[in-house]
């Protein structure tokens, strides 16, 4: 399969066609799953041989639909630019969109960029109108797309794809695809910005597939777009429980839905608190500070005197603060150990109560410092090398 | 006492942080902050120069080649930076570079220093072993920070770095030597160092947290002679940069010279002029001191500069039981 980058095409197209394939190439996303563009292989020409390139006016186009491609054949004529392609849709014969239900074929405007990406999305429309007619041979899976359909919450964002029946079995399969109503915007920015893929727009989604239309066996599965996964952890984190059986999908999906705004909200959360902290901490030792995280809140350093002798005190925030409590790290700034690192001591189990407030927590946190550090100060002249 | 609230978030616009106007030593013993702890509430924003202070007689520093706002190395009265210098840079902890200036003169190795057991020691053994915990703890702080090793003898040698690797740097230390020093040529070290650097340039400095910060600490002993110092353009340029700090740790003899000769004095003030922005750190320690006043020097310089107080706010004490200050903390 020549996988062929867009500037390739771009670079192959007849001119007159250049400015559509390069909307559908470069932006053209079209359905539920934004992160995953629309890819252009095979690209041929119908002119003679003897005629001068490029003059590539044929091409498949990979369109990525309810978790499967979709490969249609899009067919112009270079020697008529101005005319609308041709479309084979793959293997699905019976797929006969409605052409008055086309706008963009209607009113075809070989000179407006985005025509063909348009009449594109037209017909990914029609063709899940044509899926979703299609589920009516298992009345079962009918009854899971019009309950969904009823809920405006996820009516609107549903890719169905109910082309696959089992070979061997006659067994008729469906899967649906759905874009979770979760609002990731509040999500703080420095959690998002580190993947290196561009990410295009944040999204949750959820695709089940269902293996026989007794619904018997259901598989969901869910997918995030890079920076969301990056944001909440990895996918160990965020098991969805299994699709209960006998269960449907308007009980499932809110309960997807749940679990993911949880977690959402306890990232946010953590967020804040952690931020709340380091302000706390920053008001009561802040003449003081070293260092800080100063975009995740992760971590503080702090200078203390105490009879003329210096210590450092590293705090780092757990990931899940306040119910896990901050390590502190108490270091002699005089002394080593035998094998040539910093003296150091670790405590994790000091007076602290997830329920108090960063304020309360700095003021806490003083009053342990100042029990503390003559033990550990005579621990690291008895033990350390100066 | 009311929870102090989160004030604006990284990378966005600070309140300018205005220096109280005092005209203290540079280790603000002196500074009258007002009770609240608020900060330049009445400061007057018409200082557009620093006051002139008395040249003392006999320097020959030429004036003409200077412009009205550039300060005299022979100021002895050393005033709060003008009011164009005091805007900040977010307080974002981005990568530093650290150029650690090591001097080499004689008056390194001379055993007058009392550490904790009672016994003499050098200058040079103790700055060994702060220079060794500078690094590490800032490379346990955040692995990002990298270091580099100048030596100064009568020039400056560049002799590691930058390395994010503390073990490398240390690998030069342990094996220096002093020799005596003729002269200390200022422009020449931070030419050095101006050729090893390139310094960030942003937009807009006061809203957009810059990629890193590069930091010279300078730990400098000699006492003989008067600091010569006619910086060029671009020497200049990369002192007054808001990404380059220049921190100095002067060890000196402690002794007041009388008639002509220069004391340490008016060394240390030369060394403290060269900060236009207000935001370097500067200490002065006794060669014939405790070890330890040496050692805490270089553990208020691990702080962040972007996150640092200024100096004369810096405060570490644990003992006394006072209530939190009305300290703005922004986040």
């Amino acid at each position: 399969m020549n996988n062929m980058s867009p500037e390739v095409a771009l670079h192959r197209i007849s001119p007159e066609l250049r400015p559509m394939l390069c909307s559908v190439v470069r932006d053209g996303r079209v359905g539920l799953d934004s992160t995953n563009c629309l890819r252009v292989t095979d690209l041929k020409t119908g002119c003679t041989s003897l005629t001068p390139g490029p003059c590539c006016d044929r091409f498949k186009l990979h369109i990525p639909y309810a978790g499967e491609t979709l490969k249609w054949d899009i067919i112009f004529n270079a020697q008529y630019p101005e005319l609308p392609p041709d479309f084979i849709f793959g293997e699905d014969a019976e797929f006969l969109p409605e052409p008055s239900e086309l706008p963009h074929l209607v009113q075809w405007d070989a000179g407006d960029p985005e025509c063909l990406l348009q009449l594109v999305k037209e017909l990914i429309q029609q063709y899940h109108h044509y899926q979703c007619q299609r589920l009516r041979e298992s009345s079962r899976l009918l009854f899971e797309y019009d309950s969904l359909l009823e809920d405006p919450n996820y009516g609107r964002n549903m890719e169905i794809y109910a082309g696959r029946k089992n070979s061997w079995t006659g067994e008729f399969s469906a899967r649906f695809l759905l874009k979770l109503p979760v609002d990731f915007s509040n999500i703080p920015v420095y959690l998002l910005k580190d993947t290196a893929l561009d990410p295009g727009e944040d999204v949750a989604l959820l695709s089940v597939s269902f293996e026989d239309a007794e619904a018997t066996q259901v598989f969901p599965k869910l997918f995030l777009s890079p920076s969301i996964e990056h944001a909440l952890g990895d996918s160990l984190a965020l098991q969805i429980p299994a699709f209960p059986s006998g269960g449907c999908l308007i009980d499932y999906v809110p309960q997807v839905c749940q679990i993911l705004n949880n977690k959402v909200q306890y990232v946010i959360q953590g967020y804040h608190k952690r931020r709340e902290y380091i302000a706390a901490f920053l008001s009561h030792f802040g003449m003081g500070v070293v260092e800080y995280d100063a975009e995740g809140f992760t971590k503080l350093t702090l200078l203390l005197m105490w009879k003329d002798f210096c210590f450092l005190v590293h705090v780092d925030l757990p990931l899940y603060f306040p119910r896990d409590q901050p390590t502190l790290t108490f270091q002699s700034v005089y002394h080593f150990t035998n094998s040539g690192q910093l003296y150091s001591q670790v405590q994790v189990s000091y007076p602290y109560s997830p329920r108090w407030d960063g304020n309360e927590m700095a003021k806490r946190a003083k009053a342990y410092f100042k029990s503390f550090i003559p033990q550990f100060q005579e621990g690291a002249f008895a033990n350390g090398k100066l | 006492m009311e929870t102090p609230e989160p004030g604006p978030a990284d990378g966005e616009e600070r309140l300018v942080e205005l220096r109280p106007r005092t005209r203290s030593n540079p280790e603000g013993a002196e500074d009258r902050r007002s009770s609240t702890g608020s900060l330049g509430g009445n400061s007057n924003p018409n200082i557009s120069q620093p006051a002139v202070g008395s040249r003392v007689e006999g320097e020959g520093e030429a004036s003409t080649s200077d412009s009205p706002t550039q300060q005299q190395p022979t100021l002895t009265t050393p005033v709060p930076p003008p009011a164009e210098y005091q805007l900040r840079v977010p307080r974002v902890n981005c990568p530093e570079k650290v150029i650690i200036c090591l001097d080499l003169s004689e008056e390194m190795s001379l055993p007058k220093l009392e550490s904790f057991n009672g016994s003499k020691t050098n200058a040079l053994n103790i700055s060994q072993k702060m220079i060794e915990m500078f690094v590490r703890t800032k490379h346990k702080i955040d692995k990002r920070h990298e270091f580099a090793l100048v030596v100064v003898n009568d020039d400056s040698l560049w002799l590691s770095g930058f390395t994010s690797d503390p073990r490398e740097l240390c690998s030069c230390l342990y094996d220096l030597e002093t020799n005596v020093c003729e002269s200390f040529n200022l422009e020449d070290l931070l030419n050095v160092i101006r050729q090893k650097i390139e310094l960030p340039s942003m937009d807009n400095v006061q809203t957009i947290p810059p990629p890193y910060v590069v930091r010279t600490v300078l730990i400098y002993s000699r006492n003989a002679g008067q600091l010569q110092f006619n910086p060029s353009e671009a020497v200049s340029k990369m002192l007054q940069s808001p990404y380059f700090f220049f921190d100095v740790v002067y060890l000196h003899n402690g002794m007041e010279e009388q008639g002509d000769d220069t004391s340490w004095r008016d060394n240390y003030t030369s060394f403290c002029n060269l900060d236009s922005k207000g935001m370097c750190y500067r200490f002065e320690v006794s060669l014939s001191g405790p070890a330890i006043e040496l050692h805490n020097c270089m553990a208020k310089l691990l702080a962040h500069p972007l996150q640092r107080p200024f100096q004369s706010h810096a405060s570490y004490s644990l003992l006394e039981g006072e209530d939190p200050q009305d300290i703005e903390a922004t986040v």
